[in-house]
């Protein structure tokens, strides 16, 4: 059967109140937009990183399955040249041989590398696909939008094999058609008559797209459990629904009070919070809007009650709250860090970065044949028992203990203070890094953490992914 | 065959220690060569060979990149020149080469020279800068120097049960030796109450945890022992030379680091205490100069000398044993604290310290009686450690 193996989420820990952005402009926001919060990723965190985790959930889960291709959707890669699929595939440490691709220029980019990822099982060259959407938009400082949006990931693998949900029936249109944009030089997300973009764009193409793939799965509405679907606000929302003629099976959470609109990952996001509460036998009917929409029919099978108790982890988390608005546009690079007092290029060398890849992004030490003593970074010589090149590569546990620490305020990072750790791999290895998400009076020596990919710098215009420490279950 | 009582001390001179904002490097070498070429009772081209120690050209202009510097500083072309970098050991590490080539006869009497411009940038600019801007890209970024030290004191602290006051124990403590030395940076006592409103740097060692930023140089003459007494009526016999560096640069990734004690200063002590034949540190040094970049590595290095046992180092600073007044004086100079740390010159300026106590010339922080001292000193997070043993006769 081909369709869902597995699916993770990710949404960053951070969450800040519309109360807090209305109260940072000085004009209470009115309701229906005063209440909830949104999602906001931490100044180390881009769409790359929070994809990544996402993915590297998902392949926790998977047991060692894995896949021959990764798809990633966003419209916020941070580069347009230079492949976020391959350098989040580097992270998850799939093998060289696989397919990748980035999906982009619509908030249906999601559902696009899904629709795609389908199509190259179906057509043979991949057996299973990583599919990872992830997005980090930006609404000009003030606006509406810039509340309503949210930071998060998901990742699905799809494939050939104990689906956990099938795919029976995919849908798409592709209309021109202006809603929001953003042109390549800008950062921030632009849109015009809200009204018609409201009425006439998302409820009439989603409501077609929806009718459409009914229609030809020969289904009639009050056969489906549920339809996920993307929400950039709650009013709108409201009207799809109610313009749908079946509304209640439009009571799926659209995450916009907890989370935000998590734009190219909101669909893949709202589907996983969905299937954590499928049943066996239940369609679901996944819509996706941008450019036209997407609209895939699911049916749920017996697999689901295996997938959530192989599951550990809360898919969204609790988050913890921002402490202001200010922290917000700082952490988006669009005011200066009150602590940060000049501005530093670490050095780099892209040659050095190329030729340590597998080491700093797969995240490999070197581990003696002699002597089984592990180290990080690689070196020739083992300084245990003194043998040249008795080492293999060692892949390091992502777990850990906190050896020791210290509360820095004198790095000038993006971000003041810089709390740095030595951490004690799990099987072994130590490394000495920064701590991500960390609020230090937590810390404690012996503590546990677990390693995440987090951005570091742009030494020469190319962003440095590198591995942080962060305490364990901070988010759940 | 050992070093020990091969090579004397005959000369030592030091600029006064500060923010030399009128003086370039050049002038800072000038001030301190001078001093001692009058000291030792000797002229410039008398200078068989010499070394400078400096570790970070980059903040002085570029210059100690090379031996060069100092030919230029001194006019000294006639003398073969090494520079000589490694880490905050750079100026003892100078030294010991220089000691070396004396006791290998190839030169009679040599000029060593450790100086550095750090305040010609701005202090963010200087140490904290380089660490942010240079090493590897990733690994370990987010390093400061204080920040090094503090992962020790967390798990010291962690370890022994103590806390900040015990480290403020140790500022106070070099902060009022310092008010004694007109050569210091800082030339005043500090309270507690100061100490602790003080900033947190880098948790939890604060802003007088920390030694400043601070322009300087130092200088030393040195001989054949069998020549000094021609020179000098009192020559200062160099008894130990220890350097050890068995974890390299990556303390911080090596897992068998405790981060409760330098292996490094372990090493470099049983080096230098063997070719001394010191037995019982504690009560066989009178006076010594120990690096104390932050409180916590004073604290620390107590127990790595063998002053006193792992875990004593509270005790030996809270009963006043390395007082000016105690049995075991410790940084009577004030130390890195309160002379600041001028990174290629504090070696030689505690040499020069040490010198000076055992030729009974340290004035109001004179230790009596000081036969015997010890200069220690250690660099990148316990990278490298320097360890010198010097003795009247």
């Amino acid at each position: 059967m081909i369709g869902i193996l597995d699916y993770a989420a990710y949404v960053p820990i951070h969450r800040l109140s519309r109360a807090e952005i209305g109260r940072a402009w000085g004009r209470p926001m009115v309701p229906p937009y005063a209440v909830g919060e949104r999602a906001v990723a931490n100044f180390d965190e881009d769409s790359v990183t929070m994809a990544t985790e996402a993915c590297l959930r998902c392949l926790a889960q998977s047991e060692g399955q894995r896949p021959d291709g990764l798809y990633f959707a966003s419209t916020t890669a941070p580069d347009h040249e230079r492949q976020a699929a391959t350098v989040i595939a580097a992270a998850a440490d799939l093998p060289r041989e696989i397919r990748t691709a980035d999906f982009a220029g619509s908030l249906r980019a999601g559902t696009s590398a899904l629709l795609a990822a389908l199509d190259a099982i179906k057509g043979g060259p991949a057996w299973s696909v990583l599919v990872a959407a992830a997005d980090r938009r930006l609404a000009e400082p003030g606006q509406t939008a810039e509340a309503l949006i949210g930071d998060g990931a998901a990742a699905f693998v799809v494939g050939e094999g104990e689906a956990l949900a099938t795919v029976e029936a995919t849908y798409s249109i592709a209309e021109e058609f202006p809603g929001t944009w953003r042109q390549s030089q800008n950062l921030y997300i632009q849109s015009d008559d809200e009204k018609f973009a409201a009425t006439y764009g998302y409820q009439r193409i989603l409501l077609e797209a929806m009718r459409g793939l009914l229609d030809k799965a020969k289904l009639n509405p009050n056969q489906v459990s549920r339809v996920v679907c993307p929400a950039p606000d709650l009013p709108s929302y409201t009207a799809l629904a109610q313009a749908s003629g079946v509304p209640l099976l439009f009571l799926q959470d659209p995450l916009l009070l907890s989370v935000g609109f998590t734009g190219a990952a909101s669909p893949l996001l709202l589907l996983a919070t969905c299937l954590e509460k499928a049943e066996s036998g239940q369609l679901i009917v996944v819509l996706s809007y941008g450019s036209g929409a997407d609209a895939l029919l699911l049916s749920v099978t017996d697999e689901i009650e295996a997938h959530r108790s192989r599951t550990r982890r809360d898919l969204i988390g609790h988050g913890r709250p921002l402490p202001s608005y200010q922290t917000y546009l700082t952490h988006r690079d669009l005011v200066k860090s009150q602590h940060g007092v000049w501005e530093v290029e670490p050095f780099s060398s892209l040659t050095m970065m190329w030729r340590e890849r597998k080491q700093n992004l797969a995240l490999y030490g070197v581990r003696c044949t002699k002597c089984a003593a592990v180290f990080f970074p690689a070196r020739r010589v083992c300084p245990t028992c003194k043998t040249k090149d008795p080492f293999e590569p060692h892949k390091l546990s992502r777990r850990g203990r906190l050896v020791t620490f210290t509360t820095d305020r004198l790095y000038p990072g993006p971000e003041s203070p810089t709390v740095m750790a030595v951490v004690d791999l799990d099987g072994g290895g130590r490394l000495f890094t920064q701590m991500a998400d960390c609020d230090p009076e937590t810390l404690r020596v012996g503590m546990e953490v677990e390693l995440t990919l987090r951005k570091f710098h742009k030494s020469k215009g190319y962003t440095h992914y590198f591995w942080k420490a962060r305490s364990i279950g901070l988010d759940s | 065959m050992s070093i020990r009582d091969r090579v004397a001390i005959i000369g030592v001179g030091a600029t006064q220690f500060g923010e030399h904002f009128e003086h370039g490097y050049s002038d800072l070498i000038v001030e301190a060569a001078y001093e001692a070429f009058r000291d030792a009772n000797v002229s410039p081209p008398q200078i068989q060979a010499a070394w400078l120690g400096t570790c970070f050209p980059d903040s002085g202009g570029y210059q100690g990149n090379a031996g060069a510097s100092l030919a230029d500083a001194l006019s000294l072309y006639h003398a073969p020149i090494s520079r000589v970098a490694n880490y905050c050991a750079t100026g003892a590490d100078a030294f010991r080469n220089a000691c070396f080539a004396v006791a290998a006869g190839a030169y009679d009497l040599v000029l060593v020279v450790g100086a550095e411009k750090m305040r010609d940038v701005t202090a963010r600019e200087s140490l904290v800068g380089q660490l942010a801007e240079t090493g590897h890209p990733v690994h370990g970024k987010g390093v400061t120097a204080p920040g090094m030290f503090a992962l020790f004191a967390t798990r010291y602290f962690d370890r022994f049960g103590i806390g900040r006051e015990t480290l403020a124990k140790v500022a106070l403590k070099n902060h009022r030796h310092g008010s004694l030395n007109p050569k210091a940076h800082f030339q005043k006592e500090i309270t507690l109450e100061r100490y602790l409103k003080a900033p947190m740097v880098a948790d939890p060692l604060g802003l007088y945890d920390c030694c400043p930023q601070t322009d300087g140089a130092a200088a030393a003459v040195i001989c054949r022992a069998d020549l000094a007494p021609t020179f000098s009526k009192e020559p200062i016999l160099v008894k130990g030379l220890g350097l050890a560096n068995p974890v390299g640069d990556e303390l911080a990734f090596d897992p068998d680091s405790d981060f409760i004690s330098f292996r490094a200063t372990k090493e470099a002590a049983a080096q230098a205490y063997e070719q001394a034949g010191v037995n019982d540190p504690f009560k066989e040094i009178d006076v010594a100069e120990l690096h104390d970049c932050f409180t916590i590595t004073e604290l620390v290095t107590y127990e790595d000398l063998g002053f006193c046992q792992q875990g004593e180092g509270r005790t030996f600073i809270e009963e006043g044993v390395s007082s000016l007044e105690g049995a075991l004086p410790i940084n009577t100079s004030g130390g890195l604290k309160s002379c600041g740390h001028p990174i290629g010159a504090s070696g030689l300026r505690m040499i020069g310290e040490i010198t000076n106590q055992l030729r009974g010339r340290a004035g109001k922080r004179q230790v009596k009686d000081a036969k015997r001292g010890l200069v220690h000193n250690l660099g990148g997070l316990g990278a490298v450690a320097s360890v010198i043993v010097l003795a009247t006769s």
